[in-house]
C-alpha cells in the first residue's frame, strides 16, 4: 500500500496549454515549468535548492513516488521498455506483447499517484536500433494511459535529436504528447533542430548536463579526457541559461543530470554528487539556475590540473615509480578550511553507451613524497599501465569538488 | 439386321456394360492415417521436480547469501516442495541451483520445441511480483547453456503472491540458437537467482503449451539493386524546410522535371512521381538565423536502404540554377556501423557548366572519405550544408550510374 493512498488522495490534473507564445505545463490549472533533477535520491536537496520535480527512469521502484511527495515533488515517472541495443527483439511478439501488458499493469496501478507529472514512456530506445517497431510498442503503451488516465501526458525521451527520430515518432505514436530529449553537447543546437526536423508539440530537455564521455577528446591511448569539475560547473550554467531558459515556447522544463553519481567512464562524469555521497558544485549551480541565488555556502571548485606542468589534455607518459608533480588550481568560494584527498585508479577504456551499467575499479595504492595547499608530489606506480589521478577537496560541510588527469607509465 | 445396325449395337452393349461396372472413385488419393506417434506423449521426463526423494536437485548447500530448503508445510502436491531465499551481493557473483531431470539423461527437446513449456508452481512468502527474479537456463551436454525468464503471459493471472499460482515458462523463448545450445542433447536445468528473492516452487514439469505469437523477420530495409534511383521526391520526408522559423529554404513544385525519356527505374520511384522537389535556397550568413543552413532527406522514408550492391559504382548526382555553385558540404549518414556519417565538400572537379545558370553536380561515393567502412546495408539519409551566402535553386537529386575517377568525376564533361 502507497503512501499516499492514506495520507494524500488527490491526484494532479497535468495537462498542456497552447497560446500564441507557445505551450504551457499546467498542474491542477495552475503554470508549471519543470525545475528538474533525473535522480533517485537526495530529493530533500532538489527542494532545498528550488527544484520541482525529480526524473526517475523505470516504475520498479515506485517507493520514490511517495518519497518525491513527502518533499512535494513532482515525478517524471520512466516505464522501462526494453532497448535493441540490449537485446530486446521488437520482432519477437511474445516479448513484446509481454512487454506492454506489464507496463500496462503498473501504469493502473500508479497512474493516480499525486506525485505523478508525466509518463516517460522508454528511455532512449531509438540508441543504435534499426528495428522501428519498437515505436509500435511506445504508441501502444500511450494509447492506453490515454485511455486509461487524462491526467497526465505522454512523453517518450530519444538519446539526442535526429531527422528520423521526430518523423518515426510522428508517424507511430500520434499518442505523444511532448518528445523529451536527452542531450548534452547538442544541446547547443536542441532549439533549432527541434524546429528544423519538424516537432510540432512541446519538449522537455530530459537529460543535460556536460558534454558525456560519448562526445569526449581522447589522449593518444584512448583515455577519455575529463574536464575538472569547476569547468563542467560553469558548462552546466551556460547552458541552463543559454539553451534550457532560452526556449520558453516549446520547452516545458528541463531535468539535470545526474543529481546523484554513477560510473560512466570515470567516477566523477555525470554525477553531481562523487560516490561518498558528497555534492559538489554542480549542485550550488542548480541552485543558481532555479533560484536565482548562489547558496551561502558554495563548494569550492578545481578550475585546473595539471601533471609536471602539462595540461589535463595532454599524454603524459612517465617511467615505473617515477616522481611527478600534480598541481591543481581552484577558488575556495570563500571557504576557510579545506581538505585535499587523492586516489589512484586504473583506467577502464569503457566503450558502453546510452548510460549502461560499468563496474567502477578498484582504488589503487601509490607513495605520496609531498603535499603543498595546490600541489601533490606522488611516485606513479611501479607498473606499466594506463593510469587516472583524482584530486578531491571539500569544505567543512563536505560540498566537494573534483579533478582528475590520465597518465600512463612505460618500462625501465 | 445390316451391318451398321449390328455395329451399332455393339458398341452400345458394350457402352451400357462398361458404364454399369464403373466404379466410383475418389477425386484425390485418400491419405491413409496412420498413427503419428505424439512427441510429447511420447517424451519420457515430463516431470523435472515433484518431491525432494523423487527429483534430484542440485546447488542446495547453504550460503551466507542462499538458503534452499525442502518446505514440507503448505505444499502445492506431494509431500515438500523448495523453498528458495536469496540476496545477491558483492560476495556472491552466482546463486543458483540446477535440477537433474530424469538423473542427467540427454534429452531430445527439439520436436517439443515449439509447442511445450515448462510449467511450476510458485507463491511468493510476502508482497506481489510481476516479475520472478529467476533465470532459467538448458544446459546440453556440452556445457553451452541458453536461457529465458519468466514474462507476464505465462504467469497465471499476471501475478506471483502467497497463492499457489501456474507460471509457464515456453521452451521457445530459450536462446538457444544464439547461445549454440544443442537442443537435442538437453543434460539439465539450471535456475540463477536474481537480486533477492522469498518463494516456494513446486510441481516443476513439462506440458503441452501454445501461443499464438510469433516471430517476424521484418528489417525496415529495401535494397536497391539498381540505378538509378530518385531521390527527395517527397516533401514529408525532408527536413530543414519550416518557413514558421526560417525563410532560408523554401520548397518550389517543379512539376514534369523528370523528362518523360529518362530510363530511371519504376521500382526505385517514391509514389509521388511527376513531382520532383526544388529548394530554393537564400542564404545570409551574416543573419540572424544563420545557423539554419541544413536541410536533408532520406534514402528511403526514413527506413534503412541497403545499398550495397550499387554503392561502389554511384555517384550523388543534382543540378544547381543560380549564378554560381556555393560551398556546399554534404554529408552520407547510416543507422548502424562506424563510422555513421561520412561527408564531402563539393569542388570544382564535381562541377559541369550546363549552361550561364544551370549547373550539374556529380560526386562519386568513392570520393566520400571513409566510404568502404560505412554500413551499406543500412543507409539512413543525405545532408546538405550550405556554408556562405548564396541564392540558389537546387533540385533533382538522385543517385546515378558512375564508374570514372572519383577524384574528378567530371573530366568527360570538359
Amino acid at each position: 500500500m502507497f503512501l499516499y493512498s492514506s495520507v494524500f488522495s488527490q491526484t494532479s490534473k497535468v495537462t498542456i496549454s497552447e497560446t500564441d507564445s507557445g505551450f504551457e505545463l499546467l498542474r491542477d490549472n495552475k503554470p508549471y515549468y519543470i525545475k528538474g533533477a533525473g535522480a533517485k535520491n537526495n530529493f530533500k536537496k532538489v527542494k532545498e535548492s528550488g527544484g520541482n520535480s525529480i526524473r526517475i527512469w523505470s516504475s520498479n521502484k515506485s517507493k520514490l513516488l511517495d518519497s518525491a511527495l513527502k518533499y512535494d515533488l513532482s515525478v517524471c515517472l520512466g516505464l522501462w521498455v526494453g532497448q535493441e541495443r540490449s537485446g530486446f527483439n521488437y520482432n519477437d511478439e511474445y516479448k513484446v506483447k509481454a512487454q506492454i501488458e506489464l507496463l500496462k499493469m503498473k501504469i493502473l496501478k500508479l497512474k493516480d499517484h499525486p506525485s505523478l507529472l508525466v509518463w516517460g514512456i522508454g528511455n532512449e530506445v531509438d540508441l543504435k536500433y534499426s528495428n522501428f517497431k519498437v515505436w509500435e510498442t511506445i504508441e501502444e503503451i500511450a494509447k492506453f494511459i490515454k485511455k486509461v488516465d487524462p491526467n497526465h501526458p505522454t512523453m517518450t525521451v530519444i538519446a539526442g535529436l535526429d531527422p528520423s527520430k521526430v518523423f518515426m515518432i510522428k508517424k507511430y505514436c500520434p499518442s505523444i504528447d511532448i518528445l523529451g530529449i536527452n542531450v548534452y553537447g547538442s544541446i547547443v543546437n536542441a532549439n533549432l533542430n527541434i524546429r528544423r526536423y519538424g516537432w510540432e508539440k512541446p519538449y522537455i530537455v530530459t537529460e543535460w548536463g556536460v558534454n558525456g564521455p560519448f562526445e569526449a577528446k581522447v589522449n593518444s591511448w584512448g583515455a577519455k579526457i575529463e574536464p575538472t569539475n569547476g569547468i563542467k560547473a560553469n558548462q552546466r550554467l551556460k547552458r541552463y541559461k543559454n539553451f534550457i531558459e532560452g526556449d520558453r515556447e516549446k520547452c516545458l522544463g528541463s531535468y539535470c543530470f545526474l543529481w546523484g553519481q554513477k560510473q560512466e567512464s570515470t567516477a566523477t562524469w555525470h554525477g553531481m554528487y562523487l560516490s561518498n555521497g558528497n555534492p559538489t558544485e554542480a549542485v550550488d549551480v542548480m541552485e543558481y539556475c532555479w533560484k536565482g541565488q548562489w547558496p551561502e555556502k558554495r563548494a569550492p571548485s578545481i578550475m585546473k590540473i595539471k601533471l609536471n606542468g602539462g595540461n589535463w589534455q595532454k599524454n603524459h607518459v612517465f617511467i615505473k615509480n617515477e616522481e611527478v608533480n600534480l598541481e591543481f588550481i581552484f577558488n575556495k568560494n570563500n571557504n576557510d578550511s579545506l581538505y585535499f584527498d587523492f586516489q589512484l585508479y586504473p583506467e577502464t577504456f569503457s566503450t558502453k553507451g546510452g548510460g549502461d551499467y560499468q563496474k567502477s575499479p578498484d582504488k589503487l595504492e601509490f607513495i605520496k613524497v609531498k603535499q603543498l595547499e595546490s600541489s601533490l608530489t606522488f611516485n606513479v606506480p611501479n607498473k606499466k599501465g594506463f593510469y587516472r589521478m583524482f584530486v578531491f577537496i571539500k569544505n567543512e560541510i563536505n560540498q566537494s569538488s573534483v579533478a582528475n588527469i590520465p597518465f600512463r607509465v612505460e618500462g625501465q | 439386321m445390316n451391318k451398321l445396325n449390328k455395329y451399332i449395337l455393339v458398341w452400345s452393349l458394350l457402352l451400357f456394360f462398361s458404364c454399369n461396372s464403373m466404379k466410383t472413385v475418389s477425386l484425390y488419393d485418400t491419405v491413409v492415417e496412420k498413427d503419428i506417434e505424439d512427441p510429447f506423449l511420447s517424451f519420457p521426463f515430463k516431470d523435472i521436480f515433484t518431491d525432494s526423494d523423487k527429483t534430484g536437485v542440485f546447488g542446495m548447500k547453504t550460503h551466507p547469501c542462499k538458503e534452499i530448503t525442502f518446505d514440507t508445510i503448505n505444499n502445492f502436491s506431494g509431500k515438500d516442495h523448495l523453498h528458495l531465499k536469496w540476496e545477491k551481493t558483492k560476495n556472491c557473483k552466482w546463486l543458483g541451483l540446477g535440477f537433474k531431470w530424469g538423473n542427467f539423461k540427454s534429452k531430445n527437446l527439439t520436436p517439443l520445441f515449439e509447442n511445450s513449456a515448462i510449467q511450476f508452481m510458485i507463491r511468493s512468502n510476502s508482497g506481489e511480483f510481476y516479475n520472478i527474479p529467476m533465470l532459467f537456463g538448458l544446459s546440453d551436454y556440452s556445457g553451452k547453456q541458453c536461457f529465458s525468464k519468466v514474462n507476464i503471459l505465462g504467469m497465471e493471472d499476471g501475478v506471483v503472491d502467497q497463492k499457489w499460482r501456474k507460471v509457464s515458462l515456453p521452451l521457445s523463448t530459450f536462446n538457444h540458437n544464439k547461445k549454440g545450445v544443442k537442443i537435442s542433447n538437453i543434460k539439465e536445468l539450471r535456475v540463477q537467482l536474481m537480486k533477492k528473492g522469498n518463494f516456494h516452487i513446486d510441481d516443476i514439469k513439462l506440458v503441452p503449451y501454445n501461443h499464438p505469437y510469433k516471430i517476424s523477420t521484418e528489417t525496415f530495409t529495401k535494397k536497391f539493386n539498381t540505378l538509378p534511383i530518385n531521390l527527395g521526391s517527397e516533401k514529408k520526408y525532408w527536413w530543414g524546410v519550416n518557413e514558421n522559423y526560417s525563410s532560408n529554404f523554401k520548397f518550389k513544385t517543379k512539376s514534369n522535371s523528370i523528362k518523360s525519356n529518362t530510363t530511371l527505374n519504376d521500382d526505385n520511384f517514391i509514389p509521388e512521381l511527376n513531382v520532383s522537389l526544388s529548394l530554393s535556397v537564400n542564404y545570409d550568413s551574416e543573419n540572424k538565423d544563420k545557423k539554419w543552413n541544413s536541410f536533408g532527406f532520406p534514402f528511403n522514408k526514413w527506413e534503412s536502404a541497403d545499398l550495397s550492391e550499387v554503392y561502389l559504382t554511384s555517384a550523388l548526382n543534382f543540378k544547381i540554377i543560380g549564378k554560381k555553385v556555393p560551398k556546399i558540404k554534404i554529408n552520407l549518414v547510416s543507422y548502424l556501423g562506424k563510422p555513421r556519417n561520412i561527408s564531402i565538400l563539393i569542388n570544382e572537379n564535381n562541377i559541369v557548366q550546363l549552361d550561364e545558370t544551370t549547373f550539374e553536380i556529380f560526386v562519386p561515393i568513392k570520393s566520400f572519405k571513409n566510404f568502404n567502412s560505412v554500413n551499406w546495408t543500412k543507409i539512413k539519409e543525405l545532408r546538405f550544408r550550405i556554408l556562405e551566402t548564396s541564392n540558389f535553386e537546387i533540385v533533382d537529386f538522385k543517385l546515378i550510374e558512375f564508374r570514372g575517377d572519383p577524384d574528378n568525376p567530371t573530366k568527360w564533361f570538359k
